[in-house]
């Protein structure tokens, strides 16, 4: 019951969740990490249901690897899940520490781990998204390696995946909202500066993640 | 004086004894100068209605002249003409010869007949000799010694006839002409030319039936100075032939690839003969496409095989495409057999794009706004509470 409340806490009442719960320079990690890991988790299955479907479009030689290249994949998601947290988490610490904030990096790990919540259901409805939509669709093998390239960015590009795009940063911008609150308790900046700390760094993932689409 | 005129009446019987005994010794004596010393019979063996020469040569060997009031061929139920011209024939000196030609017509059943040759000669004594003529209606012996088991309309093939003489003289101008009812040949007529006693010759026809009628097959041949001809004739019976090639596919892959399909696999000569210029190709509603419309594969010997791939391409929604394998014989008929191909063991494709089937749900587009609301309402909730 307590760890339901402290979840909707987390997503609903930020502000509330992280007063008075980052304290000192080492505050716990298991429960940051045990929310990252799942979301490396749901990610890395994201990534097998993807890697299967480019496979198919291998030639034919290379469709025989498929095992190992969706073991690449698999791996690569989860491990991409956790550095991707830290990668965050340092970018969040660089930018508030510019803003005047204080306080150990681990704060900001712990922060940034919560705050990864919001995209662990954005991950199952991405992903629903994502398997739905390729398991309705039929991909053909392309003979020519100079033609996969451009086939997984025509896959990649369908109305489907932007949609789950479009649910992922949805789901980001949520997180985006519990780092602003987590780093003024973690950081001691003003919301302001939170604002802008966290603020950058999910504009440019956002443009990132867009502009192929638009452009 | 009594037993003079005894004497002389004795003279008298003695001398009409002798003369006519020295006018028969005179008699014999003008036949046997003369003899027949040949017998030309042209030609030898006679067929009903045929007509012929017969000359008979008469030798004078004796020292005198021998006068001949006429020479004539009495026929024996053959009809004999020209022996008017021997009506009055001459004399024939010591050591000459006359030949003496007469035409005869056998219109008499089959046999040996001997007509009668008779010289008068002026001294009443005449040469007789008995000339003898066969008359034969046994054709020429014609069979036909290679033939298809069964004719395909259209099909080129091979038939030979044999032309055997059983005969006893030499025909000549022997030629084989089909009659062309209902069927092709290469060659107009096949020229044999002259076939001796138990001499037999081959021709082979290379025909094109395109009805079931009979081949005709006429041999003209001249005996002598008269014209016959022999038919024979092939049955044509339409079927397949058991010998002929025949390709079969196999190891069938059909694959996807971009805006088209791939298929590869086997083509296989399972009959008898060679199958030449074998092309694997696809058939509507498959559309053929670079960069193999068409697969020449080449000669296939029986048994042999070979891979072949063909591409095409197919609108969506096509579940069967014709696979067609062509080839040809050794006389350039065509063959074709098709195969049909199910595509639903292959990945269904569109012309445009190696992803198909993706149509955005509008269920998504109510998820996203559902999302959106909620995180706004989350956002402005948490920051309203702060």
């Amino acid at each position: 019951m307590s760890i339901m409340m402290n979840i909707a806490d987390i997503l609903l009442r930020p502000a509330a969740f992280f007063s008075g719960r980052i304290v000192g320079d080492k505050p716990g990690l298991k429960m940051p990490l045990l929310i990252v890991m799942i979301y490396g988790i749901l990610s890395a299955l994201s990534a097998a249901n993807v890697s299967s479907a480019t496979m198919v479009m291998m030639p034919a030689e290379i469709a025989g690897m498929e095992t190992l290249m969706t073991g690449i994949a698999v791996v690569s998601a989860f491990i991409g899940a956790l550095i991707f947290w830290v990668i965050i988490a340092a970018i969040f610490h660089g930018i508030s520490a510019l803003r005047g904030g204080k306080g150990d990096f681990q704060r900001t790990l712990v922060v940034t781990g919560y705050g990864t919540l919001p995209m662990v259901f954005g991950s199952v409805l991405s992903g629903t998204i994502i398997y739905l939509y390729l398991s309705g669709v039929t991909i053909r093998p392309v003979s020519d390696p100079m033609q996969v390239s451009a086939a997984i960015s025509e896959l990649m590009s369908v109305p489907s995946m932007m949609i789950a795009g479009v649910v992922s940063l949805i789901f980001v911008i949520w997180s985006a909202n519990i780092w602003v609150f987590g780093m003024q308790e973690a950081r001691s900046i003003s919301g302001r500066d939170a604002l802008i700390t966290v603020g950058i760094p999910v504009v440019i993932y956002g443009l990132i993640t867009f502009l192929p689409y638009i452009g | 004086m009594k037993y003079r005129y005894i004497l002389y009446v004795c003279c008298i019987l003695l001398g009409l004894c002798i003369v006519p005994a020295m006018a028969a010794d005179s008699s014999t004596t003008v036949e046997g100068q003369l003899g027949v010393t040949d017998v030309t019979i042209d030609p030898g063996v006679f067929m009903y209605g045929d007509s012929g020469m017969v000359k008979v040569t008469v030798t004078n060997t004796g020292t005198t002249s021998v006068a001949i009031a006429r020479a004539k061929l009495y026929p024996s139920e053959l009809d004999v003409m020209g022996d008017e011209n021997y009506g009055s024939v001459g004399s024939i000196g010591p050591g000459n010869s006359l030949q003496f030609t007469f035409t005869i017509v056998a219109d008499a059943a089959d046999g040996i007949y001997y007509p009668l040759f008779y010289l008068d000669l002026r001294d009443a004594s005449s040469l007789r000799y008995r000339v003898p003529v066969k008359v034969e209606n046994t054709g020429l012996s014609v069979s036909v010694t290679d033939r298809p088991d069964a004719f395909t309309s259209g099909k080129k093939e091979d038939v030979t006839i044999m032309v055997g003489n059983p005969w006893e003289n030499t025909v000549n101008g022997v030629v084989i002409t089909p009659m062309l009812n209902g069927f092709e040949t290469t060659e107009t007529s096949h020229f044999i030319g002259t076939l001796i006693p138990d001499q037999a010759a081959d021709a082979t026809f290379s025909v094109t039936p395109y009805t079931e009628n009979a081949m005709e097959f006429t041999i003209h041949y001249r005996n002598g100075m008269n014209d016959h001809e022999v038919s024979t004739s092939v049955p044509v019976t339409f079927g397949i032939d058991r010998k002929q090639a025949e390709t079969v596919l196999n190891n069938i892959v059909v694959t996807p690839e971009g805006d088209h399909y791939i298929v590869t696999g086997d083509v296989t000569n399972a009959g008898l003969e060679d199958a030449k210029s074998v092309q694997v190709t696809t058939g509507s509603p498959a559309v053929p496409v670079d960069p193999y419309r068409s697969y020449v594969v080449g000669a296939l010997e029986p048994d042999d095989f070979a891979s072949f791939e063909v591409t095409f391409s197919a609108e969506q929604g096509i579940e069967n495409v014709q696979l067609i394998t062509n080839y040809k014989d050794k006389d350039g008929n065509l063959y074709s057999s098709q195969l049909t191909l199910p595509l639903d063991s292959a990945a269904v494709t569109d012309k445009k794009s190696p992803v198909a089937g993706d149509d955005l749900p509008f269920v998504w587009i109510v998820v996203v706004i559902i999302c959106a609301a909620v995180v706004a309402g989350v956002i402005y909730n948490s920051w309203k509470k702060k």
